[in-house]
Parts: structure tokens; C-alpha cells; sequence
């Protein structure tokens, strides 16, 4: 019995890999570009069993795809040290390589160890060094967190290996549709399934504390059937509606503090923004317009919201105070601007934008106004900016993208069995 | 002594087709399951129009129920009115379901795939709004009329070119 579960268990992760996992390609934009770095691979203690997962090769590879960094190739390294103190500094000064990590994995009263120091290579100088209590389980995490540490240092900036996205991917078998729901880590890797249904899935967003998902998705049958928006707790896959009211229940949105889901509903005529207090459940209206008003999404002070709405005749961004008031335009270029995210600082607007070459992702200096457009593609959409604002994320045609914040590197995340679509960034975990 | 022998035979011979019928029975079942039936469904026959001459005609535009058998309107781009020719196709269901009060009709909407997805499933309420208003023009009960909005989530045409946009563009009078 207990095998045949374990079979099942086995069968069921093969399963859901073989109909999620996301393969990532670099498409463009890095060659040239990059500070170079050696990453020689992590020795393993004499007598330990071999682990599942290559740390050197999981750190090397969140590293290159940044686009910031220039990995040495694996067989021109000049040397595979054993230990720190055996580091012979001259060679890599000589290779050309300013910063260089060693690691070592190692066992400790039956447990794993993992080391990994960063080395000034001028100045012969260990810049960082940690050690981490491991298992044959967290390896990846444990890599992830490494990588976090070394783009940390070099950057300046907080690293986003260890976070993860949400999306939903569709599959068409011939008149048969399957939309599926997976959070995935940043890399693609570790894919979980949390909806399976043959409705639609939409509009998945993070809480602000990353334990929780809302999404878009329909219920009930025959005369009953309607569109629902659910809150899903990440850890328990439970469940429940918030909002199920006639007509649209459309583009859920937290509010920065988490207690507030600023969505769009149609319940009073046609397509209008409220407010939805998640503790007490109270409905406010916070527009009131016959055109179309939707895709709310609250300032990172909560004070305002940016939405959609064609009430100039197309459609345009506006803004309104969370109090309501008066709304005010913000895109003048282009014939059709929508679905606005707000880089994590508040001062850039990523959006869908037409400006006669198609639907395209562009991100919106509020203080200049200046449109910087990211793609060359004309089916772009969804875009949302990476928790420390360094990329965007989106959807182009049946897979999605990640384009680096100055429109240099280009990554494609594509699903081998069907369509992936709504990618959503999640916060910082901690 | 012979009697005996044939007798066996026989038995033996008996047995043998016997048991290669009962085989082939066992076979039978397997690869050829019964067929089940279907059940017909109450509302197909209650509701079937007696067909006199004269009603050949508009059977060209119903099918046996007598439901207008045109259940799609097409809209164009970015917009939400209605075409002269959907009104003529929502005329025709006005007038079945003013003439079946406890008939009820789910208008599904639906726009083309270019665009943002939240926009567009507003884009295809604001259609579904003007097809109910229509409807309700025309005369119909508004308890009669669902709404469910899909946007660029379900299109009939996966292409992406004018005409599969043009396609897309629609709504779809459903009598579930």
C-alpha cells in the first residue's frame, strides 16, 4: 500500500511536470553586456552521495539571465579549488575574472552543509561568505538564495531568484479546453497546480504578503452560471468566493495593506470599479461612468488607483483618488493604452500600448511622460514588473516574456504542451 | 462397444463446440459492448412545431425545436452596436421568446484577441448589454434574458488574421 501511494505520488508529480514545466530561453540582448564572473562548481565532500541538483549551475544560470552578468564557461575555468586557501588569485587575474565563487557542500552530523563564498579577485579578498543547513529538498531554494546574495552584493539591488510567478496555461485537445493555474519558482521549476477547470482562469494576482491568490474564474450552471472571484491560500489550496455578483466579476487588485481587492463589476449597468473592504465585506463604487471603466490597480501608498477606461472613446489610463472624486487622464500617445502595473517605486507605469505598431508593452514615466516601448511584438500583453523593478514580465502570443527594465536582455518562458499566459510576479517573501 | 465409442465422440464433440461458442460469446462481449441508447430529451419533443405546407419556409431558418437557428451577431472592432442585420437575427429570437414565456436565453459575449484581456471582457459585457437591451425592445421578458461575459477567452476561430478577428467579434444566443 504504502508503495503503491508512493507510485501514485510519483506518477502524479511526473504528471504535472510533464503538463507545466516552463523551459527559459535567453532570445536576446546579452551578448557584450555583463560584468564577468567565475562560478567554479561546488565540491562535495568525500563519501557524500551525489545531489539531484548542480548549485554552481543553478546560481550561473539566474546570474546570466539577468543579463548583468557574463558566466565564465565551465571548461576555460583556470582552476577547480578545493578550499578557499588554495585559491591562486594570480590566475584569475590573469583569466580577467574581477569576482569569483567557490562553494562547497558538506556533511554535518548526518545533515547537508552548503558554503559558498565571493571572492575580490584584485584584492584577494573574500567579499561574502555563508553557510547554509541543507537536505536533498531545499537544494534549489538553497542555490536560489546564493544567487540572491551575489546579485545583492554586485548590483546594489535585491535579487528576485527566490520568488515566484503565477499563470495560467491552457490546453487544447480538439474541442476540449483545460485551463490549469500553477505558481511556479521564478526559474520555471517547481511547478504547482492549483486550479484545474475546463472554464476559464483569469486575472491571478498576489496578495502583498505572497500567501494568498486572487483570480477570475466562472461557477455554477444552467441559469445560475456566473463568473466568480476567488481568494486561494497558497499553503492549504483552500478556497473561497469573494465576489459573485450578476453579470462581471472582473480584475481583482490588493490593495498595498492587504485589506482591500479593488475590482470591476457590472452588477449597476455596465463595467465600473468598487472597492471591496475584505473584512467587513462592504462595497464601495469608486466610479460612475457609461463608458468602460476596468483593470484597477492601487499606487504602491495605496492613496490612488490607475484603471482602463474608454470613456474619451478609446481606451485610455486614468487615475482617481482610493477616496473616489474626479478621475484624471494620464496617456495622451497612442490610440489604445490599458491594463497599467506600477513599477514597485510608484514612478513608472508599465502598460498595453498601441502606437500604430500593434499592441505593445511600454512602460510610462509619470514625471516625464515619457513612453519607452519594451517589445517588437504586436500580440503583446499583461505586463508586470519584477519586485525590485528590474524587469517586466508579460505575454506574447502563446508564451510568455521577461524583458530587462532598459529593453537590453529578452527571456521567453514557454510551455512545451500548450499556451502560458497572465504571468504574475509575486512579492518578496520576507 | 462402437455405440459406446460414438457416444463419447459425440459428448466429446459436444463439448468442444460448446465450449468454442461459449469463447467466442466472451469475445463478442468484450470487443462490442452494448450500445446505449440515447434518451431523447423531453424539450426536443414537447416542443416540436407541427409542419403544415406552409410552414416549410421557416423551417429553413429553425431547426425542429423552433429555435431561429441564426445564434451568432457580429460587432466590430472596439464597439458594442448593433448591425442591422443582428437585429434582424435577435428579432427572430424576440419572437420565439415572446411566444415561449418560459423559454430562457444565455447571451454569451466575446471579443477578438488584440488587446488587454480585462478590457476586452468589459468590451464584450458592454455587447451583451446592447444585444439585452435590444431584446427587451423587441418586446422580451427580462427574467428571460442571462448574460456571461467571456471576452478573448473563447474564440471560434484560433487564427490570427482579420477574418478569424472578425469572427471572434460576437455574441452567441445560447438556449442551454
Amino acid at each position: 500500500m504504502r508503495t503503491l501511494f508512493f507510485c501514485l505520488l510519483t506518477y502524479l508529480t511526473l504528471f504535472n511536470q510533464s503538463h507545466a514545466i516552463l523551459t527559459i530561453d535567453i532570445t536576446g540582448g546579452t551578448e557584450g553586456g555583463g560584468q564577468p564572473i567565475a562560478i567554479t562548481p561546488f565540491t562535495l565532500e568525500t563519501g557524500l552521495s551525489p545531489l539531484f541538483e548542480d548549485i554552481a549551475k543553478i546560481v550561473s544560470e539566474d546570474l546570466y539571465r539577468t543579463g548583468r552578468f557574463a558566466i565564465m564557461p565551465k571548461h576555460t575555468l583556470p582552476e577547480q579549488p578545493l578550499d578557499s586557501n588554495q585559491i591562486q588569485f594570480s590566475q584569475w587575474q590573469a583569466a580577467g575574472m574581477p569576482h569569483l565563487v567557490v562553494g562547497r557542500i558538506l556533511s554535518r552530523e548526518g545533515a547537508y552543509t552548503v558554503e559558498f563564498e565571493l571572492f575580490d579577485v584584485l584584492k584577494g579578498k573574500q567579499m561574502i561568505g555563508y553557510r547554509y543547513p541543507a537536505n536533498t529538498q531545499n537544494i534549489r531554494q538553497i542555490a536560489h538564495q546564493i544567487s540572491d546574495q551575489i546579485y545583492h552584493t554586485l548590483t546594489g539591488e535585491r535579487g528576485v531568484f527566490s520568488t515566484r510567478i503565477v499563470y495560467v496555461t491552457v490546453q487544447r485537445n480538439d474541442k476540449k479546453v483545460q485551463y490549469h493555474l500553477y505558481i511556479a519558482d521564478v526559474d520555471g521549476a517547481n511547478p504547482r497546480m492549483m486550479l484545474e477547470s475546463p472554464e476559464p482562469i483569469f486575472s491571478p494576482t498576489w496578495s502583498p504578503d505572497g500567501q494568498h491568490i486572487a483570480y477570475v474564474t466562472y461557477q455554477g450552471d444552467g441559469r445560475n452560471k456566473g463568473m466568480a472571484i476567488y481568494i486561494q491560500e497558497i499553503s492549504t489550496g483552500q478556497r473561497k468566493v469573494v465576489s459573485a455578483e450578476q453579470g462581471m466579476n472582473a480584475a481583482p487588485a490588493w490593495s498595498p495593506d492587504g485589506t482591500r481587492l479593488a475590482l470591476t463589476l457590472s452588477k449597476d449597468g455596465n463595467s465600473e470599479i468598487y472597492i471591496l473592504n475584505l473584512q467587513d465585506s462592504a462595497l464601495t463604487r469608486l466610479t460612475n461612468n457609461p463608458a468602460i471603466d476596468t483593470e484597477p490597480e492601487w499606487s504602491p501608498d495605496g492613496k490612488s488607483l490607475v484603471f482602463t477606461s474608454n470613456r474619451g472613446g478609446r481606451p485610455q489610463i486614468y487615475r482617481i483618488s482610493s477616496q473616489g472624486a474626479k478621475a484624471q487622464r494620464l496617456t495622451f500617445k497612442g490610440s489604445y493604452n490599458a491594463r497599467p502595473r506600477f513599477s514597485p517605486n510608484g514612478e513608472q507605469l508599465a502598460l498595453l500600448h498601441n502606437g500604430g505598431n500593434g499592441y505593445q508593452i511600454a512602460v510610462l514615466d509619470l514625471k516625464s511622460k515619457q513612453y519607452k516601448i519594451l517589445t517588437k511584438t504586436s500580440l503583446d500583453e499583461s505586463p508586470c514588473f519584477a519586485p525590485n523593478g528590474s524587469m517586466i514580465l508579460y505575454t506574447t502570443g502563446t508564451s510568455l516574456s521577461a524583458v530587462s527594465i532598459d529593453g537590453r536582455v529578452h527571456q521567453r518562458l514557454a510551455e512545451a504542451l500548450g499556451e502560458v499566459r497572465e504571468p504574475a510576479w509575486s512579492p518578496f517573501f520576507d | 462397444m462402437n455405440k459406446w465409442l460414438y457416444l463419447i465422440l459425440a459428448l466429446v464433440l459436444v463439448g468442444c463446440t460448446t465450449q468454442g461458442e461459449k469463447k467466442e460469446e466472451v469475445e463478442t462481449l468484450t470487443t462490442q459492448p452494448p450500445i446505449i441508447p440515447d434518451i431523447l430529451e423531453e424539450t426536443a419533443t414537447e416542443s416540436t412545431v407541427p409542419v403544415e405546407i406552409a410552414d416549410i419556409i421557416p423551417l429553413e431558418i429553425s431547426d425542429v425545436t423552433g429555435i431561429p437557428s441564426r445564434r451568432t451577431i457580429y460587432f466590430d472592432y472596439d464597439h458594442s452596436n448593433i448591425s442591422a442585420e443582428a437585429r434582424n437575427i435577435l428579432k427572430e429570437h424576440a419572437n420565439y421568446l415572446i411566444e415561449h414565456p418560459d423559454a430562457w436565453l444565455r447571451l454569451e459575449g466575446h471579443t477578438d484577441e488584440r488587446g488587454s484581456r480585462e478590457y476586452n471582457l468589459a468590451l464584450a459585457e458592454l455587447r451583451l448589454y446592447t444585444s439585452k437591451e435590444m431584446l427587451k425592445i423587441l418586446g422580451v421578458q427580462e427574467d428571460q434574458l442571462m448574460i456571461l461575459p467571456y471576452g478573448e477567452e473563447r474564440p471560434s476561430s484560433l487564427e490570427h488574421d482579420e477574418e478569424s478577428w472578425l469572427l471572434n467579434r460576437r455574441v452567441e444566443l445560447v438556449y442551454p
